[in-house]
């Protein structure tokens, strides 16, 4: 999976998705907007990356799609946390948690 | 889960064109925000798409998620093992031979296991097909009087037709033919096919002894017409009758018996064939919605009426044998043997497959440091033996086939022709069942052979891997040592065993019956033997009749219970019935005394002629002529007595000893004949001794007796043939030994190579510092050589001492029989033993000029 210019953390693109979802459901192009807006443009996700993502969550049913209609009447797939879902973000939180709370640990030193 | 999602992708809506309206949408969004910005419509769709990326791409990726990219790659991985067998063709030819030989045994077992067990009947519905039975405590009966079969079919609730069968046997002018007297309904409830002409109808089998019609198996029609289609109308003589052929059946169709039979005809016509009251196997079709217990229920009422303990019981009809738990067991030994040898085989091939993981460590241990996953790397080595094992499985089926139709073709031409025309076989054809199980059977073994090495071989130290080190942490193994040494112990025992049925069976046949084996045809009648007799004394090719109570050669004598005068207790004794002619005809000169004379024979005499044997053991060191034996009366089952006015005999001459009960008996045991005649109650065989070529007499006894009395039920059978049948068993014992031994030399030489393979691989490094500091090829040799003597010298010891001991055993706990299957027998052990040991130190050969050839300069380059 690439990667593009504006880089995310690898590994942790689910648990945005997955988080931006747990918000309510959404369609791909609001996923995007919220991560880049709720990141203050810090954290932008090119469609390379966010399509596969969301396919491999459909995949593992940790969400649902359907198609519906976008907040301004257009057609648009929604995306719907399941509750396998909720529990994998709660386990991807907690790593990714520990994880940075190594990393200042190690960078403080 | 995953896997289930991507199944349903592939039958649900399409993935692809969701995603790319979802695509197209976003961008859409994008180019409107751009829009909103204040930027032109060229500008805000060109950063649309600069945002956006490569929508092919995003596609591409997308959709990567969902594929089966495992299988996709597994190509890939088919690709990679073709090219890896290519590269090793010794290696992939002996893996591929092993497996092929150990599938190919167990795909012919499966195969008759199949016919007789699996595949059901082809007609409509045959599992809806059941016989009715009665069973009690001790008793069954499993064939019913005409009274309880229309009882039974009257039955319409439960079944929804019933029909009745008999077998009858035709002495025909060439050969012996096999039938099956049905009632009209027969074919209709079976729905059965057929291939010419029309089956038997209701209209057929109206008429009691006027429904003269017949209807061939197709193997009936090949051989005797030649499948002519001109049969149709023509005429038949069955028990001197005509019957008119109105169909042929479909190849497919060979009847619901254990043999195929050759023709079908009206129950009506049974008088034609049967004297007594005909006895019927009753066959029912369930009507669908009954099923078995309410059915047995129902039919409990019949069943009871004999007896009060009789219940009713419907057994399957939809195969030869009915697939039952105790019908597992029976074929249970079969099935464990060969799948013991499967095992080994699969053991085998492991063991080669281990020496090449070790070989190829530098492959794998360089695919794995450029990242290659492990189980992807286990998944190719897996995908290379299942190339092994598809191609192994295909060599299974063509060999499979081959000793299944060769074998029936040597049985069909090594058996005496005789009865050659009495065995009928169904075919043993590999069908989608054994193909299936072939398929199952190659990919188990590929799977069984190369899990462990896989897994073993992959298993390794990257940081070493990436040094050059390999191999490190691979262990030698006790257990593959073990393995080898259990082989040679196997194939000894085999290789002894065949040595020992194939010298027993030789033996056999050069065994002097003492008595003439050719040239003596065996009648046997059950009615109207004087008549016959009388009837051929005048024919020219006879010589000499006698007559018998028992012919020769079919197995033991009956046995009774007599006290030789001067014997305080009695003893049991094979006796006979003979007529006066019986030693003459046989070529039998008596050692003392005289042979029974005309009137004794008539009046059954109390005299009789005793064996050499008998002599020895009744009266040993004095003269048996003038003693006398009492007939004794016992109860016990096994023995019979003898006819009262034999009470008190005296003794009138001494035979020599003469194998003229079973073949492999004892020829000290003990024997009385007794005086008959043509006229006695006892006598059931004409013995006749013929002038000429044996085969045409035959042929002129049998028209001769057809001419004069087509309805009489006879056997005729030369004795010489009966011999042959008797000596049969011990010859393919003999052949099924040798094969077996060969088929497990095959298995040793082949793991023997495999582990000495994996011994060079492995001790590489080694041998080649022991090049480098000045080691001979001998030298090296011997190294490698020192080690596989001593394994197979280890295998070849336990082996012969396992063979040595088995036999001594079955010695030991058949002393008391007089069945003398086995003896002991040196040269036959040394057989084995010695070409075990020869095949495995051969196998060595290979990998140890292997070792021989092992450059300094390649392996040691490394550290």
């Amino acid at each position: 999976m690439s990667m593009g210019s504006n880089e995310i953390l690898p590994g942790t693109l689910d648990m945005l998705v997955l988080q931006t979802l747990s918000r309510g459901a959404n369609h791909g192009y609001g996923i995007a907007q919220h991560i880049q807006t709720v990141s203050s443009d810090a954290l932008k996700i090119g469609e390379g990356s966010l399509y596969p993502a969301l396919q491999r969550l459909l995949l593992n049913d940790w969400v649902q799609a359907e198609w519906g209609v976008s907040e301004n009447n257009r057609k648009a797939r929604i995306y719907k946390l399941t509750g396998a879902g909720r529990k994998r973000l709660v386990e991807e939180r907690r790593s990714f948690d520990a994880m940075i709370m190594a990393i200042g640990r190690v960078m403080e030193a | 889960m995953r896997v289930w999602n991507k199944v349903r992708s592939l039958f649900g809506r399409s993935i692809e064109s969701d995603l790319a309206e979802e695509m197209r949408l976003h961008r859409t969004m994008l180019e409107e925000r751009f829009r909103a910005e204040g930027m032109s419509l060229r500008q805000a769709r060109e950063r649309a798409a600069r945002e956006f990326g490569p929508a092919a791409r995003a596609l591409e990726d997308s959709r990567a998620e969902w594929s089966f990219a495992w299988l996709e790659s597994i190509w890939t991985d088919v690709w990679y093992a073709v090219r890896a067998l290519r590269r090793s063709k010794i290696f992939a030819a002996t893996a591929v031979l092993t497996l092929g030989v150990g599938l190919g045994l167990a795909l012919v077992a499966f195969a008759l296991f199949n016919a007789y067990v699996l595949r059901p009947f082809a007609v409509s519905d045959p599992d809806g097909l059941y016989s009715v039975t009665w069973r009690g405590k001790d008793r069954r009966v499993e064939m019913h009087p005409r009274l309880e079969f229309d009882q039974i079919r009257s039955r319409t609730d439960i079944f929804s037709g019933v029909f009745a069968a008999r077998g009858v046997s035709v002495m025909g002018e060439t050969r012996q033919w096999f039938g099956v007297l049905v009632t009209g309904n027969y074919f209709r409830v079976l729905g059965a096919r057929i291939g010419l002409g029309r089956p038997i109808e209701e209209e057929d089998a109206r008429t009691p002894g006027g429904d003269t019609v017949v209807v061939l198996s197709h193997a009936a029609w090949r051989a005797a017409f030649n499948l002519d289609p001109a049969v149709l109308g023509k005429k038949i003589m069955l028990r001197g009758r005509p019957f008119e052929v109105i169909g042929v059946t479909s190849q497919e169709f060979a009847g619901l018996g254990e043999a195929p039979p050759d023709f079908w005809t009206p129950l009506s016509m049974h008088a034609a064939f049967h004297t007594e009251d005909v006895r019927l196997e009753v066959v029912g079709r369930l009507r669908p919605g009954v099923n078995r217990a309410q059915a047995e229920a129902a039919l409990g009422v019949l069943a009871q009426r004999d007896r009060e303990d009789m219940r009713a019981f419907l057994d399957p009809r939809a195969t030869v044998v009915a697939f039952t738990p105790f019908m597992i067991l029976v074929f249970s030994p079969v099935l464990l043997a060969l799948g013991l040898v499967l095992a080994t085989c699969c053991a085998n091939v492991a063991n080669m497959m281990l020496a090449r993981g070790l070989a190829r460590q530098r492959e794998i241990g360089v695919r794995l440091s450029v990242g290659a996953g492990r189980a992807r790397l286990v998944r190719q080595l897996l995908t290379e033996a299942l190339a092994i094992a598809g191609l192994a499985g295909l060599l299974g089926v063509l060999l499979a086939r081959v000793v299944l139709d060769g074998s029936q073709r040597i049985f069909f031409a090594t058996i005496p022709p005789e009865f050659a025309k009495l065995v009928r076989l169904h075919s043993l054809e590999i069908d989608y069942r054994v193909f299936l199980f072939a398929l199952g059977a190659a990919t188990v073994a590929a799977m069984g052979a190369a899990l462990l090495p896989a897994l073993q071989s992959t298993r390794m130290d990257l940081v070493a891997a990436l040094r050059g080190e390999f191999g490190g942490g691979v262990r030698s193994s006790r257990l593959r040592d073990g393995l080898v040494v259990a082989q040679v112990v196997v194939c000894v025992v085999l290789l002894v065993c065949g040595a020992l049925l194939y010298r027993r069976g030789a033996i056999f046949e050069a065994r002097d019956p003492g008595m003439r084996k050719h040239g003596v045809v065996d009648i046997n009648l059950s009615d109207r033997l004087p008549e016959v007799a009388e009837f051929l004394r005048s024919a020219p090719e006879v010589e000499a009749i006698a007559v018998a109570q028992r012919a020769p050669f079919y197995g033991r004598l009956d046995r009774t219970m007599v006290t030789p005068s001067g014997h305080a207790s009695s003893t049991i004794t094979e006796f006979n019935l003979v007529s006066p002619e019986y030693f003459q005809v046989f070529g039998i000169s008596l050692r003392r005394g005289r042979s029974f004379t005309v009137e004794e024979a008539r009046a059954e005499a109390p005299v009789a002629i005793v064996s050499a044997a008998a002599a020895r053991a009744f009266w040993p060191g004095q003269d048996p002529i003038g003693k006398t034996l009492s007939a004794g009366q016992s109860t016990e089952r096994h023995l019979i007595n003898l006819p009262t006015g034999y009470s008190q005999i005296q003794v009138v001459g001494v035979s020599p000893d003469t194998i003229d009960g079973a073949v492999f008996a004892d020829q000290s045991r003990t024997c009385i004949y007794l005086p008959t005649s043509r006229e006695g109650k006892g006598a059931k065989n004409l013995l006749v001794l013929v002038r000429g070529d044996e085969t045409r007499a035959l042929d002129k006894l049998r028209r001769l007796i057809i001419g004069r009395w087509p309805k009489l039920d006879a056997d005729i059978v030369p004795m010489s043939a009966v011999l042959a049948l008797r000596i049969y068993p011990f010859k393919a014992a003999a052949w099924i030994g040798w094969i077996l031994g060969l088929v497990a030399m095959a298995l040793s030489v082949s793991g023997m190579y495999g582990v000495m393979s994996y011994l060079v691989n492995q001790r590489s490094k080694e041998i080649g510092i022991r090049v480098a500091l000045g080691a001979t090829a001998t030298g090296v040799v011997t190294l490698v050589m020192r080690r596989s003597v001593w394994l197979s010298g280890l295998g070849v010891a336990i082996g012969g001492g396992t063979a040595a001991g088995a036999v001594k055993l079955l010695l030991w706990w058949s002393a008391g029989a007089s069945v003398s299957l086995l003896a002991w027998d040196s040269t036959a052990l040394l057989t084995g033993v010695g070409l075990a040991g020869c095949a495995a130190v051969l196998a060595a050969l290979g990998p140890s000029s292997r070792a021989a050839r092992v450059d300094p300069n390649i392996v040691l380059r490394t550290d």
